[in-house]
């Protein structure tokens, strides 16, 4: 073999000679010739036959810049098994750097390069010669230009590791540096020990007996390169590794090894744990990169370490402990180094953490916004928690219901929580989503009658950045909309088949507060024939309660739910990140699963002055409407009916809509007779598209040009008549006059009464 | 990215470069290849040029450095020539902007493609549009007149040495031209006007980043037109305008770009340089720097083209290896286009220019990305 490249072992063989199937297949693909920027060395077998190595020249693309010393031609052993085992890569350069992306074997040279990051048997199918050799050389080019690996993708896979793996706190990196060393308390993450998942976390203060494990977090200095350089055997290995970059790790084992290696009746009477003795150590080691140029760490690399002994065993061989007990002082012989102290690599992963869970969901960032979500029903369950587990809201969830098995059927918590509040269970779920965070808060209770909640609940919608409606009611949503607070109001709703899904987003600066935006929704069910049908049940059998046009039929399916509570879930996420309000539908076709968005203008409000008790919500789209109509039949006068909704709870009168002058009306210059002919099918049909939310509420028509909006005499006739029927209805009277600077809307008096 | 193609076309120039915003320019454009002739290993320039520009059918400039033949080859029967109905036609390249040296417009007795590249330069600086002169105004006085011009009438057309061309600027095209050749001094000084000396040598600087990476785009310049090119620069200050991360070689690696002699007794095998060239090489070239020599494989010692006195020289590419690049990792540093990537098959040579400066593409062409690059062959 050429100077200046590691020996490869075994004995050389003909291309034709080799046996096993990939080493064949790559030796003749290199023999072809055909490769400009491969060239085949010699083959060799060892292992009687067991492994087969192909040496290879490859030539790499490496850019001027560098981030590693990559060199134009790379020269590697493939080592192949017979078992078919992932081929091994190792670079032959005995000066190779310790770039990222390197498997950690056990000795530092050869290197062995980590190719792929999926599963070996998973590549099996695309895998070919010439792949193989492009990987390869993919692997050089990328490592070259720096941009392999990207600091936040997980540490390089373990070739020798028993198969421990520890899950460890996300902001060990970035925790304030209190103490050099750290304790973690470790326990196995589940009930099976076979899954040798290993949970590391900070100790709460409450005692914790027989832990299997003790954790110590120790911290090296910033290096430019990577401090480990192949998997140490021993701590005393660890230790040398540690100590250029800073970090005395004996040292501090023994620090450490201060409170531990009294007498286990001592130990009781402080308080610690007896049995840390039996325990097992883990080494945890945040080792901090930096770039040549810069002194600050740009990311961290994590290793953790276990021993096979116990503690009571470490800190005999570390010189704090004698074989038969007792606390060594002074300073400790050289034998005492930690040489027979073995150790195993374990794989090591973060907590699920805010920034984690925005990351994995291709956000920039989490949200911090305060939300406070009413309603965790089937919707809500799902849409919130969709929401939450992507780093999304700090949320405060109120339902008052409690969990009933007939909810299971369509309900995002499953039957181990039947019997707690809804509420409640969300809290508990988006909590331990992220246990170092505090839980959100849960208010069990009914938004509309709080009682005794109510300070607690007021005080959240006061300080809340949105409040989410999640409630499936009309009146909850109304509530919510007119209730004091400058919480931007969302809410989401499915209609009663749960073929649509509706968001109402109230603009960031609240010009269109939710309410408002309900009664325009109703428009577009009035003029939309993509929304035709939205409100209409045609379900059947169905129980339906007085004014809840959204709360869902317990006949329809959870894939429905499931698939709009998604839709339901990015809407939220998108409205709150754009300022604008919006009115927004998504159908669902039963028949092909397409989803189909439909869009609903908004208007700003107009402002009306109150008329005694009530105010009135009127806006430009049905100011224009009225003003066209009047154009088309100038000289003569027109009108119709005015549609719209008075809430009497709230004393509000929404105007949306009319229906223009019917066919029999009397349309003269000086005078209008509005008619009657389909005029009574007509109010039915609207009042049935929006499920009663909409229906007649008063009168209006045209005055000629020139004229103003001043009720004339006639005028004060048909108030009155107005006036009388609506009595009856107990609702006030309501009419408008357009004239040629727009509508005046008059409401209870037409003295008083004028808007 | 912006990226640099060197063609495999024996001792001749031709440069695609193609820029971040999709503007794409060639230095020189030379046809080579021998019709019909399979053993010619260099490349099909225009079927290769225009495998690159797919359904476009302009570029945004074309310098002919000088009206040498092994810059100009065969250029009438590629492009969309302005000046005659003749070479206008369905597939022809059309020049948005010509670059040429003043003498490409004032000297006499042209003959052959030389003449007809003439005739185009002088067609557009009539019409005053489409081209750029390099040289100073002064220069071109006396055949203005003599065609009925003023130099004022003209002054923006023309790029000096020592300024940059206004046709591409950093903030647009991530890349700037300043001229280093040809400028005045030589032609007050020279009678005849000598086209190796006098042609067209800029420093390109890219920038990417924030990060910069100069190229050197040497004609066929002398050492003697080197040793002005030095001394004028340093006069002026400019020294950063020679620094050099990529150099295409003057002149096919002809030893007189180094020196006068091509090797001496005590320098049997090496070109030893002029003091103005060796300041250029080994003073102004940047870390891990790159050379491309546009030529013929440098002959073995004792060869029959090692006797010959026609460039590729194996002396001075000795000192390029040597002296310049210092027999460091020559495999991807000392570019000569009819080697790479192999003296059997020369294939196109692309530097990538990105953060990273200069990367020479290594791409396989195996499988189906050799399946995929090439028509099939004939089917029945």
């Amino acid at each position: 073999m050429d100077k200046g490249f590691i020996d490869v072992d075994g004995i050389v063989v003909q291309p034709t000679s080799l046996t096993i199937e990939r080493a064949k297949a790559v030796a003749a693909l290199l023999q072809k010739d055909r490769l400009d920027y491969a060239k085949l060395v010699e083959c060799r077998s060892r292992a009687e036959g067991k492994e087969e190595v192909l040496v290879v020249d490859v030539d790499v693309q490496r850019p001027q810049l560098r981030a590693h010393d990559i060199r134009a031609l790379e020269r590697i052993a493939v080592v192949f098994s017979a078992d078919d085992a992932r081929p091994d890569v190792q670079s032959l350069r005995s000066d190779f750097p310790q770039t990222p992306h390197l498997n950690l074997s056990l000795t530092e040279y050869p290197k062995s390069l980590c190719l792929y990051e999926q599963d070996w048997n998973e590549l099996k199918a695309r895998w070919t010669p010439s792949r193989f050799i492009e990987r390869i050389r993919f692997w050089f080019a990328e490592t070259a230009r720096g941009s392999l690996h990207k600091d936040d993708q997980p540490l390089e896979p373990l070739i020798v590791s028993s198969g421990y793996q520890i899950v460890v706190p996300h902001d060990l990196f970035t925790a304030e540096r209190s103490s050099d060393v750290q304790q973690l308390v470790v326990r196995f993450a589940g009930d099976d020990v076979k899954t040798k998942l290993l949970l590391a976390t900070r100790p709460t203060g409450a005692r914790q007996k027989g832990l299997p494990y003790v954790a110590l977090v120790v911290r090296a200095e910033p290096q430019e390169h990577g401090v480990i350089r192949h998997s140490p055997s021993t701590l005393s290995e660890l230790h040398d590794f540690l100590a250029p970059a800073g970090c005395d790790l004996l040292g501090k084992l023994r620090d450490a090894a201060k409170d531990w290696s009294e007498e286990p009746k001592i130990l009781h009477a402080k308080g610690e744990d007896p049995d840390i003795l039996k325990s097992r150590l883990i080494v945890i080691a945040v080792c901090p990169k930096r770039r040549a140029t810069t002194t600050s760490a740009e990311a961290s690399d994590i290793w953790t370490f276990m021993t096979f002994t116990s503690v009571a065993d470490v800190l005999v061989d570390i010189g704090r402990r004698g074989k038969t007990g007792g606390y060594f002082m002074g300073e400790p012989g050289e034998d005492a180094r930690g040489r027979n102290t073995k150790l195993d690599v374990l794989r090591t992963t973060f907590s699920y953490s805010r920034d984690t869970a925005a990351y994995l969901n291709g956000h920039e960032s989490p949200t911090d916004l305060k939300i406070v979500a009413v309603g965790l029903g089937a919707l809500g369950s799902k849409l919130q928690l969709c929401l939450a587990r992507a780093g999304f809201g700090r949320w405060t969830l109120v339902d008052e219901d409690v969990l009933l098995p007939h909810n299971l059927s369509k309900h995002q918590y499953t039957a181990a929580w039947v019997g707690h509040r809804k509420s409640d269970i969300a809290a508990i779920a988006t909590g331990a989503l992220y246990p170092h965070e505090p839980r959100p808060d849960s208010i069990a209770t009914n938004v509309l009658a709080p009682g005794d909640d109510a300070e607690r609940l007021s005080k959240a919608l006061e300080e809340a950045d949105v409040i989410l409606d999640l409630s499936a009611s009309v009146t909850v949503a109304r509530h919510l909309a007119t209730l004091k607070s400058s919480a931007r109001r969302i809410s989401v709703f499915l209609n009663p088949t749960a073929t649509d899904l509706v968001l109402l987003a109230e603009d960031k600066a609240r010009t269109i507060s939710a309410d408002q935006l309900e009664f325009q929704l109703y428009r577009g069910l009035l003029t939309q024939p993509e929304l035709a049908g939205h409100l209409e049940d045609t379900t059947s059998g169905r129980v339906r309660y007085s004014g809840s046009c959204r709360d869902i039929t317990s006949r329809i399916p959870d894939d429905q739910v499931s698939l709009l509570a998604a839709i339901g879930a990015k809407a939220v996420r998108n409205a709150v990140l754009d300022e604008k309000a919006q009115i927004k539908a998504w159908r669902l076709n039963g028949d092909t699963f397409e989803v189909r968005a439909i869009t609903v203008p908004t208007f700003k409000p107009e402002r009306l002055k109150p008329a005694g008790d009530w105010s009135m919500v009127v806006d430009q789209a049905l100011i224009s409407k009225l003003q066209e109509l009047r154009e088309a039949k100038l000289p003569n006068e027109t009108g119709g009916v005015l549609l719209g909704f008075f809430d009497q709870d709230k004393r509000r009168a929404y105007v949306v809509d009319t229906i223009p002058s019917p066919p029999d009306s009397l349309e003269w210059p000086t005078l209008y007779i509005r008619g009657s002919v389909s005029l009574a099918a007509e109010v039915k049909r609207v009042n049935k598209a929006t499920a009663g939310n909409v229906e007649y509420i008063g009168e209006w028509h045209s005055h000629p040009r020139g004229c103003s909006c001043r009720p004339s005499s006639d005028d004060a006739k048909v108030f009155a008549w107005i006036t009388e029927n609506m009595a009856d209805e107990g609702q006030p009277a309501l009419m408008a006059i357009v004239g040629d600077s727009g509508p005046c809307f008059y409401l209870g008096s037409l003295s008083e009464g004028k808007l | 990215m912006a990226t640099l193609t060197f063609y495999p076309l024996g001792n001749a120039d031709c440069c695609l470069i193609k820029l971040d915003n999709a503007k794409k320019m060639l230095f020189d454009y030379a046809n080579m290849r021998v019709d019909g002739d399979d053993t010619d290993k260099r490349i099909d320039l225009p079927a290769e040029l225009k495998k690159d520009l797919g359904k476009r059918d302009y570029y945004d400039a074309v310098a002919f450095t000088h009206l040498d033949d092994d810059h100009i080859r065969r250029s009438s029967e590629f492009f969309h020539f302005l000046h005659a109905k003749k070479y206008q036609g369905e597939g022809r390249v059309k020049m948005n902007e010509m670059w040429v040296p003043a003498g490409a417009i004032t000297e006499e007795k042209c003959e052959d493609e030389a003449r007809i590249v003439q005739a185009e330069a002088r067609y557009r600086l009539k019409q005053k549009q489409g081209i750029r002169v390099f040289s100073r105004p002064s220069k071109l006085k006396s055949w203005l007149e003599d065609n009925g011009m003023t130099v004022d009438e003209v002054r923006h057309l023309i790029v000096d040495a020592g300024q940059l061309v206004p046709t591409f600027d950093i903030p647009t095209d991530g890349v700037e031209f300043f001229v280093h050749s040809p400028f005045a001094k030589r032609l007050n000084e020279d009678e005849t006007e000598e086209r190796n000396r006098d042609s067209i040598v800029v420093q390109a600087t890219f920038e990417s980043s924030g990060t910069q990476t100069k190229v050197i785009l040497a004609a066929d310049t002398t050492h003697e037109a080197w040793a002005d090119i030095v001394n004028i620069t340093k006069f002026h200050g400019n020294e950063s305008r020679l620094e050099w991360d990529l150099m295409k070689l003057a002149h096919h690696c002809s030893y007189l770009s180094l020196g006068p002699d091509r090797s001496t007794k005590k320098s049997p095998d090496k070109t030893p340089p002029t003091e103005e060239v060796k300041w250029l090489y080994e003073e102004q070239r940047q870390d891990h720097c790159r050379i491309v020599s546009t030529s013929w494989a440098i002959p073995a010692k004792g060869s029959e083209d090692d006797k010959s006195p026609q460039p590729p020289h194996r002396e001075p590419a000795n000192y390029y290896k040597e002296d310049v690049l210092e027999s460091t990792e020559l495999k991807d540093r000392w570019l000569v286009t009819m080697e790479q990537p192999n003296v059997a098959s020369p294939k196109p040579i692309v530097i990538c220019i990105d953060r990273y400066k200069a990367t020479v593409e290594k791409a396989s062409s195996v499988g189906i990305a050799a399946s995929v690059s090439v028509s099939s062959p004939r089917a029945g």
